[in-house]
């Protein structure tokens, strides 16, 4: 866990940054390198959750009932610590697409010819004077996106909170 | 006593109060009527949903965005109420009304020290500025009316750090900071154990006679009984009967109020046994408590009835909302005689059973964050034979939980040992233990955090019972539920879906399935309404006697212990210090501190008088109805101190 810290202390671009400086460029290593970055933040969720559930009375009680430590961990501990984490998963996706793009911008991500909205937001820059539409484009296709992803995420959070809170 | 002919400082006149919700509108209030003087106090009882927290919200102008306040009249000091804005509420709310919210542990905030919390009011109302400390020492003043030892040093304490009884008094403090003529209390004791009740009790009447008018709120009548002028009891938010304390008291008119009283386990009057079957939910037209009552008839069902004064009660108005005012019956039987203090031969001998659980010097201690160790059980033994009742009583942190827990074998116990039937139980490997655990079983005080949130009623049993197919399965599950008193059609129903009384019962159910020699419950009663609880320990007592079931039964109320126990342990510091038969041991406690745990059972004046007419055992009459005066209490107490 302290290691997770550790990683946890960088913003999650600067690890990707740094994952990508060692691994190289490519669409196969900005996944890698995206992954490793908002892997701490999920460890840290999945550690305090599983901690909350192990004690919690329904644990116990399927324990006094003589459910074997394995059964008890696959039916109870493992269903509810992973239950937030869908929620967690889907807020996370902006933040991945949003380094995924950056990495792309500066040409560490995906190569051309291949298509990437990051790389393309990059080569419209030396002809911004020229055509706007070019920047626009690729930059209001990320923006429409995350939000989307966000607002999607949102949601099953609020109906995930309703169901636990009725 | 004031004049009777006085303005009174609130009034609530034709209260109707709807909600708007999907199903449609909801009436949780009907033409409720009640009126507060200073210096009195009126307490409003009934069960969960009967409307009486609404009706009182409804007076502070919090009765929720979705309601539909109509009345009459809603006056406080002279003021109508009913046009007033948002802004002139909250002028209204702290400054003038006081409210004390349920639940004391939740009610503060836990960042903020307790002295800004209680100063709240004074700077929201801008009454006082602390330029030269003024408002520090009201604050400091305050807690120590409140009765808080040391106030200085628990002014800059978080509320974490103060204890349940301590954090009521702290809510109370803050809610009469502004110094408001009138205090509305909210179920201000539910969460406390019976001595830190008894304090706070004693704390409103000291405020009451320095004139504040207090609104009190409970579904226990015999809390509020001693406290109280006058009484409104309400059901399905109708006003069923309402009257001075004393009147409803000694001559309880409808069949609602009857059971109340008679519902809330006595430590002295005679052992009741209700019915263990659910009660019906309230009728929608007619009488709502016609579905329940052992007098209705097609009038009842029909028509609800006019308010009606109580013959004989004339002069102080008394009313009751019944077309059968007066008549007697109760859905119970008397199972045991009253104790009468002093008459339970010391000593009485007890059968020879061999134990099937054998507790031999358990002891448990912690780390404390300081590094020191802290004894949490010391030297606890017992035995408990098949199909006897053992009670473990003691104020919250005396350890009668974690000793359950070593019971159970949940928790390793630091020195002694548990047998079961003769044999190692907490010396054992999980492993060994595991085949074995069906024989004992949980029955929790909080019953929803107990199931798995995302499994139906039908999971949740199915799990104590392996190695059926789902068909055989689901018979037994039904089996079970119509054990419990419940109906096959909960089973699909999520634990959040039941209400507080079914969701125990399921988890009865549950603890059955595996057909326990023992049931370790825990406080199984403490969240429910007196009604509920009547019906859940009448369904322990059933399971007692037809199965053969020992119970292990932990409770902080002497009443209810004494409903299903034989025998009690008083615990105090994890140390039991008082153990025999539960009505020797209530009638001649020989520890002080088993003496001070009674004396602080909230006393019904006179309801016995009430309720000897109405017992049904009139009928059959071998039972004679006595009640213990205070004064007799008091006695009792000299006599074991002596």
């Amino acid at each position: 866990m302290r290691l997770a810290d550790v990683f946890l202390s960088f913003p999650s671009v600067l690890m990707a940054l740094l994952v990508v400086a060692v691994l190289g460029p490519g669409a196969v290593n900005v996944t890698v390198a995206i992954t490793i970055s908002l892997a701490p933040g999920f460890a840290r969720v999945v550690r305090v959750r599983a901690l909350v559930v192990r004690d919690a009375p329904y644990v116990r009680a399927a324990t006094n009932l003589g459910v074997p430590s394995a059964r008890n961990l696959l039916r109870h501990i493992a269903p509810n610590t992973l239950a937030p984490l869908l929620i967690l998963a889907t807020m996370n996706i902006g933040t991945a697409i949003i380094t995924g793009a950056s990495l792309s911008f500066i040409g560490l991500g995906v190569q051309p010819p291949a298509a990437d909205w990051g790389a393309m937001l990059a080569q419209s820059r030396d002809y911004l004077g020229a055509s706007w539409t070019l920047a626009v484009f690729p930059g209001g296709a990320i923006t429409l996106t995350v939000l989307a992803v966000s607002i999607i995420g949102r949601e099953v959070q609020a109906r995930y909170e309703g169901r636990q809170a009725r | 006593m004031t004049n009777r002919n006085d303005e009174p400082l609130a009034e609530i006149d034709g209260l109707s109060v709807t909600f708007a919700t999907r199903q449609g509108p909801v009436h949780a209030v009907r033409d409720v009527s009640l009126s507060v003087h200073s210096g009195r106090c009126v307490a409003v009882v009934g069960e969960s949903g009967s409307g009486k927290s609404v009706t009182v919200r409804s007076l502070l102008g919090l009765a929720g965005p979705t309601a539909r306040v109509r009345a009459r009249a809603l006056r406080f000091a002279g003021q109508n109420l009913l046009p007033l804005t948002e802004r002139q509420w909250r002028g209204l709310r702290g400054l003038r009304i006081g409210y004390v919210l349920q639940d004391a542990l939740t009610s503060l905030d836990p960042l903020r020290r307790v002295g800004h919390e209680v100063a709240e009011p004074l700077e929201i109302h801008r009454l006082l500025d602390n330029r030269e400390g003024e408002l520090d020492d009201r604050v400091v003043a305050l807690l120590r009316d409140a009765g808080i030892p040391d106030p200085d040093t628990r002014f800059d304490q978080y509320p974490h750090e103060l204890s349940g009884g301590l954090r009521q008094r702290a809510l109370i403090a803050s809610a009469l900071a502004a110094g408001p003529s009138l205090l509305i209390a909210d179920e201000p004791t539910t969460a406390l154990d019976v001595t830190v009740q008894a304090q706070v009790l004693a704390l409103l009447r000291a405020y009451q006679s320095d004139g504040t008018a207090i609104l009190l709120i409970s579904h226990n009548l015999a809390v509020v009984a001693d406290l109280a002028d006058s009484l409104v009891i309400l059901y399905a938010g109708i006003v069923v009967e309402q009257g001075p304390a004393t009147a409803v008291l000694a001559a309880p008119a409808h069949p609602y109020t009857i059971e109340l009283l008679a519902a809330a386990p006595s430590v002295r009057g005679p052992r009741l046994e209700f019915p263990a079957t659910r009660s019906a939910p309230a009728a929608s037209r007619g009488c709502p408590y016609a579905t329940r009552c052992p007098l209705a008839d097609d009038r009842c069902l029909a028509t609800l009835p006019e308010p009606s004064e109580v013959p004989g009660f004339a002069a102080c108005s008394h009313r009751v909302r019944c077309w059968h005012p007066g008549a007697r019956a109760l859905p119970a039987r008397v199972v045991a005689e009253p104790v009468l203090v002093g008459t339970v031969p010391v000593g009485t001998v007890q059968a020879d059973r061999p134990p099937v659980i054998e507790v031999r010097g358990i002891g448990k201690r912690y780390r404390s964050p300081d590094r020191s160790w802290r004894t949490v059980v010391d030297d606890v033994s017992f035995t408990l034979a098949a199909g006897e009742s053992l009670g473990l009583v003691g104020e919250s942190g005396s350890g009668k939980t974690t000793t359950a827990r070593i019971t159970l074998a949940e928790l390793r116990p630091d020195a002694g040992t548990v047998l079961l039937d003769g044999n190692d139980w907490s010396d054992l490997r999980e492993r060994e233990r595991r085949p074995q655990r069906s024989r004992i079983q949980l029955v929790d005080q909080d019953p929803l955090s107990a199931f798995d949130p995302r499994f139906t009623v039908e999971r949740i049993i199915g799990e104590a019972l392996p190695g059926l197919d789902r068909t055989a399965r689901r018979v037994r599950v039904t089996e079970l539920l119509r054990d419990v008193g419940l109906d096959s059609e909960l089973l699909g129903r999520r634990p959040t879906e039941l209400s507080g009384g079914q969701r125990q019962r399921v988890a009865i159910a549950r603890a059955l399935a595996t057909q326990p020699e023992i049931l370790v419950c825990d406080e199984p009663v403490s969240a429910l309404d007196v009604t509920v609880q009547a019906q859940i320990l009448a369904l322990l007592a059933q399971l007692r006697r037809e199965r053969g079931v020992a119970l292990l039964f932990i409770s902080h109320d002497l009443g209810v212990v004494r409903q299903v126990c034989d025998r009690v342990a008083v615990m105090k510091d994890g140390r039991i210090v008082e153990s025999g038969p539960v009505d020797e041991v209530f009638a001649n406690p020989r520890h002080e501190y088993t003496a001070a745990l009674l004396a602080a059972v909230p006393p019904l004046p006179a309801v016995g008088e009430g309720l000897g007419d109405g017992l049904g055992d009139r009928q059959t009459g071998d039972v004679s109805v006595t009640t213990t005066t205070t004064e007799q209490r008091r006695e009792s107490l000299d006599f074991s101190q002596s």
